[in-house]
């Protein structure tokens, strides 16, 4: 039973793109036949992210059009098999994504792959609107910061009430928390909003938090899915999320500030 | 230090920032769960127009408005180009 | 900073006086009737005089008529669908002209084009600036000519051949309408996607030795063929 994730968050810049690329690469590391459909028309950056954009001749808004097959426009992953990237239109408007097409593309999909996982536009407009009406699991993707924490409680409401889920009367959505961007350090000086402070506001149950990390930026310029970079705390807490979404009891790392004192070593052995 | 940082030091930002947030997500719920019924409102008038003028859904709108003591509800109905009566 | 007012657009409805006929003692007498119904509704409400439906408009006395609109408790603040004539002498009397869209009288046809005209076909479009991300420029006719650069996202098609005299970074699509003879020339290509007549090339694909340098490409035995220039 093939499920549809939607990576979304209200606010931009926050690593919705960056956690699509991570999780989708992540679930067909594991063996999923997957595919990420970039909903963003317009402003099409999960190419980039996933270093496919040299290879875009199709997007979703011509496979929507019927002027290419959905077979044309998936670009297969360089590194992993099972993995296929759908392209936004750079030069189309956002309304090219009928309610219509969007379902038929889908269900086209599920016919063979595991995972759909949708990376939504940021905002509450018409695109991310269609990348989580028919969403099966939701991820939420928010940063450490009030406006974020706030633009995220906005999505949960429209998850809770403009979803294909809903509106057929079936289980809701499944909501998982994702924390981006998130430095213990600043947390222990009160500079920042805690794992806690932000889970308490939200109250949906936490899939991961991504540490603030330089090999975020590293990955992006390469076009190498984070998740790929197993030196990178940033890498290292996507598989983690990952593992977790698939079911796995995973502890959090990353959360607490270091303890790099001599008395910190010490009682960290006890 | 002034008195004015005397007073607020021991405040870490953290904490105003989640003070902020609870009461501002309150209140959010509280708009979004208000006018509920406008949505429905607005296509029940969409279907009653549709039936003798041919229009679109953006050509209705339903609109709530809060002052104070009054409320204002705002119709507004854009009828097409003659020629497209039924 | 503190703003000491906004100024925005808004929409107001406004009742709209649309004239049948000049006669000032008709259209008088059936005011009167209209205003008895709802006084209270017209005092002081803002009038529009619409002039579109009046068979002969330069027949209307039209300081005349604002005074009689504004007898019955009117305030008249502007005409639409004037005559020229009519719209001088409602903005000497400080009235503003309301230009409408589809209501009232309808526009009359400006200028159709000439047959004459379309026999100078241009035989190619000239672009003096920039195609940015996410712009499309098509061109259904002849050649286009880009004098700056193509941006990464930005398409540029054309029935003819497309010539790029700055970077290109985008898409080109030459002989859109099928020509298989039409070329695309650049500068310097960084083009994501090349096509001539439907055959295409994607960037991976093109030979490194001329990634960033001046080509042409054009169609050779059904293959985009790129050669230096």
């Amino acid at each position: 039973m093939t499920r549809i994730i939607v990576v979304t968050s209200g606010k931009g810049g926050v690593g919705k793109t960056t956690t699509s690329a991570a999780f989708a690469t992540g679930l067909a590391l594991q063996g999923y036949k997957t595919a990420v459909i970039d909903f963003d028309v317009g402003l099409r950056n999960l190419d980039l992210i996933m270093g496919c954009e040299r290879r875009v001749v199709y997007d979703f808004v011509n496979v929507i059009n019927q002027e290419a097959s959905l077979n044309q426009a998936l670009i297969r992953d360089k590194r992993i098999d099972n993995l296929f990237i759908l392209p936004a239109s750079q030069t189309r408007e956002k309304e090219a994504l009928t309610m219509e097409g969007v379902e038929t593309v889908l269900n086209e999909l599920a016919e063979t792959f595991d995972y759909i996982v949708c990376d939504s536009p940021a905002g509450i407009e018409h695109g991310a609107y269609m990348a989580m009406y028919f969403a099966d699991e939701a991820i939420v993707v928010t940063n450490p910061e009030i406006s974020s924490v706030r633009d995220s409680d906005r999505i949960l409401g429209l998850l809770g009430s403009k979803t294909k889920r809903i509106i057929e009367n079936r289980t809701p959505v499944k909501e998982h928390l994702l924390l981006t961007r998130y430095s213990p350090e600043r947390v222990k000086n009160g500079e920042m909003l805690s794992v806690k402070d932000i889970q308490e506001i939200l109250s949906i149950p936490l899939i991961g938090v991504i540490p603030e990390s330089q090999s975020v930026l590293t990955a992006s310029n390469q076009g190498i899915p984070i998740i790929v970079n197993k030196n990178s705390k940033a890498g290292l807490a996507y598989n983690d999320s990952i593992g977790r979404f698939l079911g796995e009891d995973i502890e959090f790392r990353f959360i607490d500030a270091r303890k790099d004192s001599i008395f910190g070593k010490l009682f960290r052995g006890r | 230090m002034g008195l004015f940082d005397y007073f607020h030091a021991s405040r870490k930002s953290s904490d105003v920032a989640k003070e902020r947030l609870s009461i501002l997500i309150a209140r959010d719920h509280f708009h979004r769960n208000q006018p509920s019924f406008l949505s429905a409102l607005q296509n029940e008038l969409l279907e009653v127009i549709k039936k003798y003028v041919d229009i679109d859904q953006d050509d209705v709108t339903v609109s709530l408005d809060r002052e104070e003591d009054c409320e204002i509800l705002e119709l507004n109905i854009a009828l097409p180009e003659k020629g497209r009566y039924k | 900073m503190h703003q000491p007012f906004d100024l925005k657009g808004a929409s107001f409805t406004i009742p709209m006086l649309s004239l049948r006929e000049a006669d000032m003692e008709t259209i008088g007498s059936q005011l009167t009737k209209k205003v008895c119904q709802a006084p209270m509704f017209f005092h002081s409400a803002p009038l529009v005089v619409n002039l579109g439906y009046l068979p002969d408009p330069e027949q209307l006395n039209l300081p005349g008529l604002l005074a009689l609109v504004r007898e019955q408790g009117f305030i008249p603040v502007g005409i639409t669908n004037g005559t020229e004539a009519q719209e001088q002498q409602a903005k000497a009397m400080n009235m503003a002209v309301l230009t409408t869209h589809g209501s009232g009288k309808g526009q009359e046809e400006q200028n159709p084009p000439s047959s004459e005209e379309e026999i100078d076909k241009p035989t190619a479009t000239v672009i003096d600036e920039p195609i940015r991300s996410g712009q499309r420029v098509i061109v259904d006719q002849g050649d286009l000519i880009v004098m700056a650069s193509v941006g990464s996202g930005a398409e540029v098609i054309a029935a003819g051949n497309i010539h790029v005299y700055g970077a290109l970074r985008g898409r080109a699509f030459a002989g859109s309408m099928g020509d298989s003879r039409a070329r695309i020339f650049c500068q310097h290509l960084e083009a994501e996607l090349v096509a001539v007549a439907g055959v295409y090339l994607v960037n991976e694909d093109f030979p490194d030795s001329l990634r960033t340098k001046p080509v042409h490409i054009c169609l050779q035995t059904e293959r985009i063929r790129i050669n230096s220039l």
